[in-house]
């Protein structure tokens, strides 16, 4: 990136409310461009940097919007010698002084802007049952020693949803290392740690040895959690105890181009979920939502889906009740034909999205000393992105710049 | 609530009741077979469901009914083989008619009243003592909350041990990237602004969270005596008025999003870098305001992702919002012992500066839980005080 040296403004001027700046900038192989941005003015005067307006230690705009005009226009412009700085003199009585490289980082030119995309996340590369093979894996001791192969895995979960971890030690004390590396486990009505082991009084049905359908967990929280640790300790001799995987974003993707109706009703019709129970505390979690939400540029956010938590009363009018049900059916048919299978062997774990990847598990007899164990918690993606903003700064040197950064 | 006759007709179980007052009730046969209660399809222990969507025939039909134990239940014999009963209670709680499950839709919250400065007299208030120890009054305080979005709690021990006890009669503390609890405290190298004396605009708490913490809790256990007052105001109240005089400022507060922004390194989580970007205002699928967004102190310039020409009405729109908060809100200078808890996504807040003289602190302890845990601990209690059960 170019540094400040780089950086020339040649003309600062008012235009229509905008703060229009010229300058060259020299790339690489040493050639002049010359181009121009513009900047609201109002953007402008909220971003300033100084003393009274930017708090540096809280990195916290002090500047209250009670004292904002919105309107704030520019008395007069100053170009440094050098052309580096700016000097602006607002009508508020105001002044503010901007770098030029301080400028140019926050162009508001759509490809720059497109390119900031990548803070908020991973664009999404959707998967279908030749996944099978691809499935990211890594290898647990290097995710939790190297930050660089962290920061890979952490990169393929968003990106995937689906990652594979290897050589992890059969004791439930490592779900807390790796979890603690990143930020803190996410406490649900199961507890921060669960053991997916047979109960003969389940709270749950992932406590017995059930088949269980294509699913996420938890849907019935408004706040469902969004990253799945399973860690295999031991796993059934018998037939069954596997998982099968499948992206639920492809499988929405697919029903929006093949089958807009039953797209339709999924994406618009609230389903019931709830869980009435007692683990670490007597509860009685319920949500409605759509099975497929999006969000308002029509963009696949979540899929809320599982058969086991669905309400056993629905708040629907009577003649979506048959048409909701085929779609849903069609949901799941979709699922499977596109999924992934593994069955964990003792030292891995899978992590997921578990809004985005449904998982299933074929079912398995509890016989003597054929016994299954995994260990399971969760985090939110506001922890695990979090934590890959701090990496990427680590490790690529990515400065995700405040107001003052240069 | 005994059933008088069961038949069926075009793909619905009809139930006629024994009560001549209450009119027939229409069930489709999917959502019966789906809902089968028998040991086969429905694990009693979990409350889940057992029966496979892959073996849902999702044509099957009523092949038989009868009328079991004079009217109490009905069974029923499927086109795939199974038979599946039910009882008339059951049934009829699961009523498909509209102003039925329109009453059902309260289970999920309550119907909020905004307020303006008139609220200044009438913040719903409890005794702290009396909220930890009896369950209605722990009911009737998070029902308030869903309902006004502000209340005050009195007689509260002025130490830093009373919010974990108090979210845990509801479930437990929210943890975020400041720990479980905060404390607010004037300090020199503050890495957040209400860790400094200076006048807050009003916010809401974590619009850098895609899950933000729901409902705050801030106890007094110090006040200054100079200044320190809390804000507050109702910004569903002030939606509502944009919503009806400026259409177009209510159009890009629901679908602009801000980035927002925070860094630090904390105890609980070390190096954090949390960023999100919301609308200001959210709304829910009944077209009623879900949650608002708004901190003005984390707004991120680094990355704004918000098109040119978007940038100027959406400052003039969220000044629009913060004015009008200005002319609607009510102010509590809260007094050693006192807490507000309140809707965090909802009443924003803000804090009057102030000055302390040599030897004197102000100090507050913060903390949050969120709805999902508000209203389970509501279902629950109302199961508890008054056998009401839903599900």
């Amino acid at each position: 990136m170019a540094s400040n040296q780089n950086i020339h403004i040649i003309k600062a001027e008012q235009e229509d409310g905008y703060l229009k700046i010229t300058w060259t900038t020299k790339g690489d192989s040493n050639d002049t461009l010359e181009s121009s941005d513009r900047y609201p003015n109002v953007f402008l005067r909220d971003s300033c940097q100084c003393s009274q307006c930017f708090n540096a230690s809280a990195k916290s705009r002090l500047l209250l919007m009670s004292d904002l005009d919105v309107d704030v226009t520019v008395n007069s412009l100053k170009v440094s010698d050098d052309g580096h700085t700016l000097d602006i003199s607002w009508s508020d009585g105001h002044h503010s002084q901007f770098e030029a490289m301080w400028l140019k980082k926050r162009s508001f030119n759509p490809d720059e802007i497109a390119k900031r995309e990548i803070y908020y996340g991973e664009k999404k590369q959707l998967w279908n049952k030749k996944f099978q093979d691809e499935i990211p894996k890594f290898s647990f001791p290097e995710v939790l020693n190297d930050k660089k192969t962290r920061l890979e895995w952490l990169t393929m979960l968003d990106r995937y949803g689906l990652t594979l971890l290897q050589d992890v030690p059969c004791d439930d004390k490592q779900l807390h290392r790796l979890i603690n590396k990143i930020a803190y486990m996410r406490l649900t009505n199961y507890g921060s740690l669960f053991s997916v082991v047979n109960n003969p009084n389940p709270n749950n049905l992932a406590y017995t040895g059930a088949t269980l359908g294509y699913h996420m967990d938890l849907p019935f929280y408004e706040y469902s959690p969004q990253v799945q640790f399973l860690q295999c300790v031991k796993q059934t001799s018998c037939e069954g105890g596997a998982n099968l995987f499948s992206d639920a974003f492809y499988t929405a993707t697919y029903m929006r181009d093949n089958h807009p109706d039953e797209y339709k009703l999924l994406s618009t019709t609230p389903v019931d979920y709830y869980d009435v129970g007692k683990d670490s505390y007597d509860f009685h979690l319920a949500y409605r939502r759509p099975i497929i939400c999006v969000d308002k540029a029509d963009e696949i956010k979540a899929i809320y889906f599982n058969q086991q938590v669905r309400a056993y009363i629905l708040n629907l009018p009577l003649e979506i009740i048959q048409p909701l049900y085929k779609a849903m059916k069609l949901f799941y048919t979709l699922l499977d034909e596109n999924s992934v299978k593994h069955k964990m062997k003792p030292g891995e774990m899978v992590v997921f999205d578990n809004i985005r990847v449904k998982h299933a598990r074929t079912g398995y007899e509890m016989k003597e000393g054929g016994g299954r164990h995994l260990e399971g918690a969760y985090m939110d993606w506001d922890e695990v992105h979090s934590h890959m903003r701090v990496l990427k700064e680590h490790v690529m040197g990515d400065v995700y710049y405040s107001h003052s950064d240069q | 609530m005994k059933i008088r006759q069961a038949y069926t007709e075009d793909g619905y179980i009809i139930i006629v009741w024994q009560d001549t007052h209450l009119s027939d009730d229409k069930y489709p046969y999917v959502y019966l077979r789906d809902c089968c209660l028998c040991t086969t399809c429905f694990n009693h222990d979990s409350k889940q469901r057992m029966f496979l969507l892959n073996d849902l025939d999702v044509e099957v039909k009523a092949n038989e009914l009868q009328l079991e134990k004079e009217g109490e239940c009905v069974s029923i014999e499927w086109s795939d083989g199974h038979r599946s009963t039910f009882e008339s209670d059951w049934l009829r709680k699961r009523s498909f008619k509209s102003d039925e499950i329109h009453k059902r839709e309260l289970l999920y919250g309550e119907e909020h009243v905004s307020w303006g400065k008139e609220f200044q007299s009438s913040i719903p208030t409890f005794n702290f003592q009396k909220v930890m120890t009896d369950d209605q009054e722990l009911l009737d305080w998070l029902l308030s909350i869903d309902k006004f979005g502000l209340t005050v709690l009195t007689n509260v021990p002025c130490n830093d041990q009373q919010l974990p006890l108090l979210a845990g009669r509801v479930a437990y503390l929210k943890k975020n990237p400041f720990g479980e609890t905060f404390t607010v405290i004037s300090k020199a190298k503050p890495t957040n602004l209400a860790y400094t004396p200076v006048n807050l605009g009003f916010h809401t708490d974590q619009s850098y969270l895609g899950y933000p913490p729901e409902i705050q809790m801030l106890q007094c256990i110090k006040q200054a005596k100079v200044g320190g007052e809390n804000l507050l105001a109702d910004s569903f109240h002030a939606v509502k008025i944009i919503r009806e005089k400026h259409p177009d400022v209510f159009q890009i507060l629901t679908s602009v999003p801000i980035d927002s922004y925070a860094t630090g390194n904390e105890k609980s989580v070390g190096m954090f870098h949390a960023a999100y970007r919301h609308p200001v205002v959210r709304m829910d699928a009944h077209d009623t305001i879900h949650s608002v967004f708004l901190n003005p102190g984390s707004r991120n310039v680094s990355t704004t992702t918000v098109p040119l020409e978007m940038i100027k009405p959406l400052y003039a729109a969220i000044k629009l919002l913060n004015t009008i908060l200005n002319e609607n809100m009510v102010k509590y200078k809260m007094a050693k012992g006192d807490m507000l808890a309140f809707n965090n996504n909802r009443v924003l807040h803000a804090r009057v500066s102030y000055q302390l003289k040599e030897g004197e602190e102000r100090h507050l302890e913060g903390g949050y839980f969120d709805w999902d845990e508000a209203r389970s601990r509501i279902r629950v209690l109302r199961e508890t005080l008054f056998g009401e059960r839903y599900f």
